[in-house]
């Protein structure tokens, strides 16, 4: 073995043969001796110092090459020999029943104990080999080109021992790695750390091909498939077995003890590999079964608000792709059908009721309007909370949840008027013994509603009618909780939405203030003082929901008839050019009556007074018809007829009607009720103020937001072609859209009639050359 | 593999070569002997093991754990083929980063260039050819 017996021609230098070749012998012969008793563990004999001066000699004598493949040599020779005496022995039994015969492994852990000794002899050996031959790898191994020794020692130990041609150590190798990990997998206590050894030193040995670590050509691809297997027959099993939440559960755990695997003993890229696989064959593969599972998936657990699996669910499904795609539509599914079952609720109400609601029990009506606006409520308010407990307050969630809100609401076509009905309902009743504060939480969650309606015009066709008649009756809790709800609209819409409500608020302070004047003014004057008090609200006919074309007619009594024209005389004398239009059916009035028992107060409305005063002139028991009433008052018979239930038929009878009912027919008789009681001075006959509306009022008010959102596509129209002069059709169509989108979706058809009613009135005209291009006629 | 190496601050410097060149055999805070020359020449330096293992790989491989001599507690380092003159020399380079050279001749300086490349002592090379 010793380099003695090498050929001597071969090494002869040119000058001195003799002692250049017997030094080198010499030399060579002292250090492969050392370098077996290296390997024998008996380094302690040795001097570093003369070893390294050997090796000096012999680079630099230029005999480099030969010490380096001499060293080659007697490394490759102790591998092999380590290879047959130790790792060959250490083999676990042969193949498939390895795992029988050994069912924790114990031979395989054996063979990987024995490969640690083995790599760890290596790399101290090699250590010690790399110090003696330093100048070697300085001098010799940069000039040649060849691998410093200790790197030729990585090498020569991965094609000895690795991957050694003689022995099938790899394939037992990497068998033993799979089950170890597998009877881990399994809840086997594995020894890590001869695990962690052998895929340390696969990491280290370098793959000379490639460039790449042994571990990523040998081990990580096997590694992978075998996962990628067990996991799907995993996720089969699972799936089977237990339900969303458990199965939730168990893939959080596999996840987990992966992502410590690969901590513990393997490389760290393989992590998002293993991390991938797991997440395909445990999550992507099962996502529609499990959100779907009967009894535990998505819909139950919204259902019985488990944050805590929901929650779950969301970190799970948001590791893959469709994950949360698939949770967001099928949440946002069963938010729809939650609020169809709403909207159905509320239709059905209706209809169930409609003859009643017909009738006159208007009540009902708004009190389904506030159930249906409350029942959304909680439901936004439930997902709300899902989305901040268990869905991290994403973004995505509360577009998509936003969306399916938005449908179902707008689905409801009454819902604007539900809304505002709604917040009316809430403006007007301190009396329920709620706080400004809860009144105020509940109007901004009102508000998150009324984002979500895309008729934001009708809303405030509806919002500015019950104002008016909050505003006009005194039935608002407040100034400030009004206004209040005022800002609230502003922020949402801008001021132009909210300049007529503001308008509407000056009109009663101004009034106000006119008032006084007028008390002053019938002081001072001359004039014969009006027998009754008046109290007149001027509006401004633009900013207030009345149709003034249209004013109710209603005789009033001489006096009254009277203080109005003084009232009258009054204003148009400070104010000349303008015209007041007496709203009758709007206004109020305390009168004194006089029964049997006592004496009342009566706070009714003007047609109440109207109508009560009728009575003045009959005696007792004395009847009048209902077509008497109605032929000498002039009041519009829809309002005649309520107001009639009101006095007749409702808490307070001032009037007794033949025969009786809740219903007001022709050809009913009315008297004075004489015995009438009251615990109370002071009675106010309750007018029925809001409501839902009967469906020709609905009728009326749909044709009235048409004709306004004609109005305001001509503007559009107009605006848009003022600045741009010359536009093509659809770019106009879609700059009108955009501009009207925020009150209401305008239709392209209503918009494309507009234009051409714009282009006959001449405001536009078709281009020349190109039909479809519009010019401004300025 | 690992091995730490404490830096020795600039200012001790001075005091160390004090103590080696003028009180060598009182001092006793070296940890290393080094035996340099052939018989009978034989001549004994006392060094700071530190110190050299900072200077070059050579001494980081030969004072380490793998190979490290003692006798008495004492790091014992011995260097047959070299004279005490020129490792003198290198020592004293080793301890201050300058090596007096004025006096001396071609013949010596290429012997310490030869002994700087064997050791290992990249600085101490590129020190001689940057200043001779």
């Amino acid at each position: 073995m010793s380099s003695r017996k090498q050929p001597k021609g071969k090494i002869r230098p040119p000058k001195k043969p003799n002692s250049a070749d017997a030094q080198f012998n010499d030399n060579w012969d002292r250090l492969a001796q050392a370098i077996r008793e290296i390997h024998k563990k008996n380094a302690s004999i040795l001097s570093f110092e003369e070893l390294y001066r050997n090796a000096y000699n012999m680079v630099l004598h230029k005999n480099g090459d030969k010490l380096y493949n001499g060293v080659r040599e007697v490394i490759t020779q102790h591998l092999e020999e380590v290879a047959v005496s130790q790792v060959v022995p250490a083999f676990p039994l042969s193949g498939a029943s390895s795992s029988q015969t050994n069912p924790n492994g114990a031979g395989g852990a054996n063979f990987l104990k024995v490969l640690k000794t083995v790599w760890e002899d290596h790399t101290t050996c090699m250590l010690m080999i790399r110090d003696i031959l330093m100048y070697m790898d300085r001098v010799y191994a940069k000039t040649a080109n060849v691998p410093l020794v200790y790197d030729l020692g990585l090498d020569l130990f991965r094609d000895t021992i690795v991957r050694s041609q003689n022995y099938p150590i790899q394939n037992h190798l990497l068998e033993v790695l799979l089950q170890q990990i597998k009877l881990e997998r399994e809840n086997e206590i594995i020894d890590r750390t001869n695990v962690k050894a052998s895929i340390d030193m696969l990491l280290e040995l370098t793959d000379a091909s490639t460039k790449d670590t042994v571990y990523a050509t040998d081990f990580e691809n096997k590694f992978l498939e075998t996962s990628s297997e067990y996991y799907r027959v995993e996720g089969q099993m699972l799936v089977g077995e237990y339900d969303a939440p458990e199965y939730m559960k168990k893939v959080d755990k596999r996840l987990n003890e992966e992502e410590q695997r690969v901590r513990h003993y393997l490389s760290q890229t393989t992590e998002p590999k293993i991390r991938n696989i797991v997440e395909e064959e445990l999550i992507s593969k099962h996502l529609k079964t499990v959100i779907e599972m009967e009894n535990s998936g998505l819909i139950p657990m919204l259902r019985n608000e488990k944050m805590d699996d929901l929650g779950r669910m969301y970190k799970l499904f948001g590791r893959v792709v469709k994950g949360h795609d698939e949770m967001k539509s099928a949440i946002s599914d069963y938010i729809r059908e939650l609020g169809k079952a709403i909207n159905e609720t509320v239709t059905s109400n209706t209809t169930a009721e409609g003859g009643n609601a017909a009738s006159g029990d208007k009540q009902t009506g708004a009190t389904v309007a506030v159930r249906w606006v409350q029942e959304v409520l909680d439901l936004k308010d439930k997902f709300d909370k899902v989305q901040n407990l268990a869905l991290s307050n994403d973004k995505a969630f509360q577009t998509s949840f936003n969306e399916a809100f938005e449908y179902f609401i707008n689905k409801n076509s009454k819902s604007p008027e539900f809304i505002s009905l709604f917040i009316d309902d809430n403006l007007k009743k301190g009396l329920k013994g709620k706080t400004e504060e809860e009144v105020d939480s509940v109007l901004d969650k009102t508000i998150t509603l009324f984002r979500f309606i895309g008729e934001k015009d009708v809303f405030e066709r509806y919002y500015k009618q019950h104002l008016a008649k909050r505003l006009l009756l005194g039935r608002s809790v407040s100034d400030d909780a009004e206004r209040g709800m005022i800002g609230k609209l502003k922020v949402e819409c801008g001021y132009q939405f909210t300049t007529k409500l503001e308008g509407m608020f000056n009109d009663m302070r101004i009034s106000s203030d006119t008032m006084t004047d007028f008390k002053e003014y019938l002081d001072k004057s001359v004039l014969e003082k009006p027998k009754l008090d008046l109290s007149v609200t001027v509006l401004t006919s633009t900013f207030w929901p009345m149709n003034l074309s249209a004013s109710p007619r209603c005789n009033l009594p001489p006096e009254l008839t009277k203080a109005c024209g003084t009232f009258q005389n009054f204003y148009l004398g400070r104010h000349s050019g303008r015209r007041l239009t007496w709203q009758s059916n709007m206004g109020t009035a305390d009168i004194r009556g006089s029964f049997k028992a006592r004496k009342h107060e009566l706070n009714v409305s003007t047609y109440q007074m109207v109508i009560l005063l009728m009575f003045n002139d009959k005696q007792d028991g004395e009847s009048l018809s209902y077509e008497q009433i109605k032929g000498e008052s002039d009041i519009p018979e829809a309002d005649l007829k309520r107001n009639l239930q009101s006095l007749a038929c409702a808490k307070y009878k001032i009037l007794v009607k033949e025969p009786k009912g809740k219903e007001i027919n022709p050809g009913d008789q009315f008297n004075f009720n004489n015995d009438f009681t009251a615990p109370l001075q002071r009675i106010k006959i309750q007018t029925v103020a809001s409501k839902v509306e009967s469906e020709g009022e609905r009728k009326e008010t749909r044709e009235k937001v048409e004709e306004a959102r004609k109005h305001q596509t001509e503007a559009a129209i107009v605006r848009i072609m003022k600045d741009r002069k010359t536009m093509e059709h659809n770019l106009l169509i879609a700059e009108v859209v955009k501009q009207l989108q925020s009150r209401f979706m305008p239709n392209p058809a209503l918009i494309k009639k507009r234009i051409e009613a714009l282009i006959e009135r001449e405001y536009l005209e078709r281009a020349t050359g190109d039909r479809r291009v519009y010019n401004y006629l300025a | 593999l690992t091995y730490s190496r404490p830096r020795i601050p600039h200012q001790r410097l001075p005091s160390l070569i004090h103590h080696r060149h003028h009180a060598s055999l009182t001092n006793t805070d070296y940890d290393m002997i080094i035996y340099v020359g052939n018989e009978p020449s034989i001549r004994t330096f006392h060094a700071h093991s530190e110190i050299l293992r900072n200077q070059s790989s050579y001494f980081l491989a030969a004072l380490s754990s793998r190979w490290i001599q003692r006798e008495n507690g004492m790091i014992i380092f011995r260097k047959p083929n070299i004279s005490p003159e020129v490792f003198e020399v290198i020592l004293s380079f080793c301890y201050t980063g300058q090596a007096k050279l004025q006096d001396k001749d071609g013949a010596f300086v290429i012997e310490l260039l030869v002994s700087a490349d064997e050791m290992i002592l990249t600085s101490l090379t590129s020190y001689i050819q940057k200043n001779f």
